[in-house]
């Protein structure tokens, strides 16, 4: 899979801008010139220096500190959301197809009044209820991506538990868990991690917003969606104030829906889309012609 | 002219986009009109990329270099897409094998015959949906009424490949290529359906190019017989002629496996019932 | 007299739920002994693949036993299914090779799966995977290659060997030719009316094709609407019917010498009398 899409220029770019910021979030904080809770009054809202690379906010703390120090956070808490969303859903899709018709009546249910609550709302609720902590945030946003996962999860795996193969495999007497790890598994993995790349992206979008609306982190605290807010607030001392981080939120959101339209590609073996066809596959196609 | 043939290919050949492989190699013959011509050949013989050929719609991946189609005078492989609307459907018609898939799932079948007859004529909504009914009934449809209310999953295969039949007829056509028509059908459908095309060519004077893997069909409905073979044809002539003493060892495979496969071996002169 | 591999008796089934439950076999009986390949023709819808799953214990029956050997299958209790497929005492050949191989597992890990679902070492699994290729008829090399990479009739072998490697007593074959193309239906016919001596095994053989059932069948069994109509050795049954189905559907097929053996205005008659529903 891997191998697969670092072939195509797109799971290259988007691979490598997704690395970029994953390598600022990760050594960012330790690079960073300087401290991004710190202001230096001597110089507010100045422009991009030699000092300041990016200038200044209007505590004067540098610009570009504490967007590597919030880099981190936010990627963190995406991550944290879509971590929960896989572990609560793609499991309970797998089984959905396995344990009887009670289970899947049940957990299909559970996810399609999952689905009807509205992401902010409920991540808002949230936070009122368990405390106000981008966690707990992330936890909320990570039960509401939980219902995607399953469904994608549960597709794949119903065209496959519906195939002949399985029906073979079962008349020769494989167990549910057989044909799972043998036939499933392998057919299931892509689309999960297509959905995965997916729910980053949306998962950061969510970050952003939230700690935008200033949930879930207590300023000084720097983040993206924060620093958007309080530039928006400077907009006419600082015109170009709310594009760093803006600029920085779409390029990582971008690559992750880049990455995520290249796993598809890479290993849609539909072939309904593909577009660079071999010569094999048309012989193929035309020998059935 | 009445004597030319209705249909003449001449040296087609029909390779792969990036030239790599010839699919069809100087396949040449006539059909006269009102003539049937059988093709026979297995998957990938190129018996059904010809008839793509014939009808304009080669696949993409696929390209005509060379050879020349003469439907009636003009050569089709000359056309532009412009060209070809006025001729297919009209002149030149085609059903597949499987008639689901060339059916809309969601629009009741007489709807969908009867926008097809709208298509080709200046008929308004009202005298479409009677011809519509009209052609059920000629294709041996009972209940034609009834049938034109069905939505395609509600009838069965052979219905369905009727409904294509009379949906490939509207525009009354001189030419209609069945290509594996009859192939998913049941034997006993199969039969119906070989009649109802039987007794179109009667009345419509309609010419027909039949495709088959099944020799015994072929040999039911063609005057005239190519076999195709990795995009040649290796025989070609008058179907009892070829049937009877066939020359290439292909065709001999084919019909000596009628011998041992076929129910030829228990029917040997006798007439199977009364 | 030995016992027949397979007994079908009385045997109803009705598939669907609730309202749109409806009993698809009406009481079938059959038998297949040792070494006999018997055909079972009839229409689309007429039950033969019913039947088929029934034997497999892929379908809960309504009433009626079926014997395979001196188990009935109808009685064996869902849990004990599995084990008793792993038993491989009946095996079953799809038609459609390309639906019934895993595209993502080579040919051999195909054929080899029921082997090791038992638990088998791998190198008698490995031992017996070339074996059964062997005999389909295939070279050893073609293993190592996916469904997608192999010809119509190869993939069909491998689908035969994977049943077969099991050493099953009775095989099932649903229309294992129709997908096929002239020259490699001769072949997988070849290869299956060879099974008989091979391996003493006995074959239920599924075909709306009247010819293939001409080729290799001993016996057959005429299903219309889910009841026998007709059964008795093939020469018989061809040369010979006597129900009015099995009178049309041998009348309709085409010879090599045109029409089919009764004209239409005969093949009108038997419809209509079907129409108004003969015994």
């Amino acid at each position: 899979m891997v191998r697969a899409v670092l072939r195509r220029p797109l799971g290259i770019v988007s691979a490598s801008v997704i690395l970029f910021v994953l390598a600022l979030a990760v050594f960012g904080p330790a690079l960073a010139p300087y401290d991004p809770l710190e202001g230096d009054v001597r110089s507010i809202l100045a422009g991009p220096s030699a000092e300041h690379w990016l200038g200044t906010d209007a505590l004067g703390r540098d610009v570009l500190s504490r967007l590597l120090a919030g880099s981190t956070l936010s990627l963190l808490s995406a991550a944290e959301a879509v971590g929960i969303g896989l572990l609560l859903g793609v499991i309970p899709g797998l089984l959905s197809v396995y344990l009887g018709r009670v289970f899947e009546w049940l957990s299909l249910r559970f996810m399609d009044s999952l689905i009807t609550l509205p992401f902010l709302v409920f991540a808002i609720a949230m936070t009122a209820l368990l405390g106000n902590g981008l966690h707990q945030a992330m936890f909320a946003v990570g039960i509401l991506v939980a219902p995607g996962f399953y469904r994608v999860t549960r597709a794949a795996a119903l065209a496959v538990a519906s195939s002949q193969y399985v029906e073979a495999a079962r008349l020769v007497g494989a167990s549910p868990w057989w044909v799972v790890r043998t036939h499933l598994w392998g057919k299931v993995a892509p689309t999960v991690a297509v959905a995965t790349a997916n729910m980053l992206g949306a998962g950061l979008v969510i970050v952003s917003a939230l700690t935008f609306l200033g949930i879930g982190v207590q300023p000084p605290e720097p983040t993206w969606g924060g620093m958007l807010a309080t530039d928006l607030g400077y907009l006419f001392q600082r015109p170009y104030g709310p594009f760093i981080p803006a600029v920085l939120i779409m390029i990582t959101v971008g690559a992750f829906n880049g990455l995520a339209d290249a796993l598809h590609d890479a290993t849609d073996t539909s072939g309904a889309r593909t577009r660079s066809r071999s010569r094999t596959n048309t012989r193929k196609e035309l020998a059935h012609a | 002219m009445p004597d030319t043939p209705l249909l003449q290919v001449t040296n087609l050949t029909v390779t792969t986009a990036d030239g790599s492989a010839e699919l069809v190699r100087g396949v040449s013959f006539d059909l006269p009109r009102h003539g049937t011509l059988g093709i026979v050949g297995e998957s990938g013989s190129g018996k059904s990329l010809t008839c793509r050929s014939i009808l304009g719609i080669v696949p993409e991946g696929c390209v005509i270099t060379t050879g020349e189609i003469i439907f009636d005078g003009v050569d089709v492989t000359a056309l532009t897409h412009k060209e070809w609307l006025p001729l297919r459907g009209n002149r030149i018609s085609a059903v597949f094998q499987d008639p689901g898939s060339y059916l809309n799932p969601s629009i009741p079948v007489g709807k969908q015959l009867a926008e097809a007859l709208r298509a080709t004529s200046s008929l308004g909504r009202r005298a479409a949906a009677a011809r519509a009914v009209e052609l059920f009934a000629s294709m041996g449809l009972h209940d034609p009424e009834f049938v034109y209310r069905q939505y395609p999953f509600e009838l069965s295969g052979g219905m369905l490949q009727r409904v294509l039949i009379a949906i490939a007829l509207s525009g009354d056509p001189d030419l209609l290529i069945a290509d594996e028509a009859t192939t998913a059908l049941d034997v006993t459908v199969q039969a119906e359906v070989l009649d109802v095309i039987a007794d179109l060519r009667a009345s419509r004077n309609l010419a027909l190019v039949l495709v088959s893997h099944d020799l015994a069909v072929v040999a039911q409905v063609c005057d005239t017989i190519i076999v195709m073979r990795d995009g040649v044809i290796v025989e070609a002539g008058a179907t009892t002629d070829v049937l009877g003493d066939p020359q290439h060892e292909y065709t001999r495979l084919l019909v000596d496996s009628h011998a041992t496969y076929g129910i030829e071996k228990y029917l040997a002169g006798e007439l199977a019932g009364v | 007299m030995s016992e027949p591999l397979l007994r079908v008796r009385d045997l109803r089934v009705s598939l669907g739920h609730g309202r749109a439950r409806t009993e698809i076999l009406h009481g079938v009986s059959a038998t297949v002994e040792r070494g006999e390949i018997v055909g079972l023709i009839g229409e689309t819808g007429s039950g033969k693949t019913t039947l088929a799953r029934s034997v497999l214990g892929l379908n809960r029956v309504d009433s009626g036993s079926i014997e395979l050997g001196n188990t009935d299958v109808t009685l064996i209790p869902p849990r004990r299914l599995r084990a008793f497929r792993a038993e491989g005492r009946a095996q079953y050949v799809f038609q459609d090779p390309l639906q019934s191989l895993d595209p993502a597992l080579t040919a051999a890990e195909s054929i080899a799966e029921g082997l090791r679902v038992r638990g088998l070492p791998a190198a008698e699994v490995d031992a017996a995977v070339r074996d059964g290729i062997e005999l389909v008829g295939l070279d050893e090399a073609l293993g190592s290659r996916l469904p997608a990479e192999l010809s119509g009739g190869q993939r069909q072998r491998i689908a035969i060997a994977r049943a077969l490697v099991l050493e099953p007593d009775l095989l099932i074959c649903d229309e294992p030719v129709s997908a096929l193309d002239a020259t490699n239906r001769i072949q997988v016919l070849e290869l299956l009316a060879g099974l008989r001596s091979v391996r003493d095994l006995g074959m239920l053989f599924i075909s709306h094709d009247l010819g293939s059932v001409a080729g290799i069948t001993d016996r057959i069994i005429v299903l219309y609407r889910g009841t026998v109509v007709e059964e008795g050795p093939t020469a018989e049954v061809l040369v010979a019917p006597r129900h009015p189905y099995t009178q049309l559907l041998v009348g309709s097929a085409p010879t090599l010498a045109g029409e089919g053996s009764i004209d239409r205005e005969k093949r009108a008659e038997l419809r209509a009398l079907l129409a108004a529903g003969t015994p």
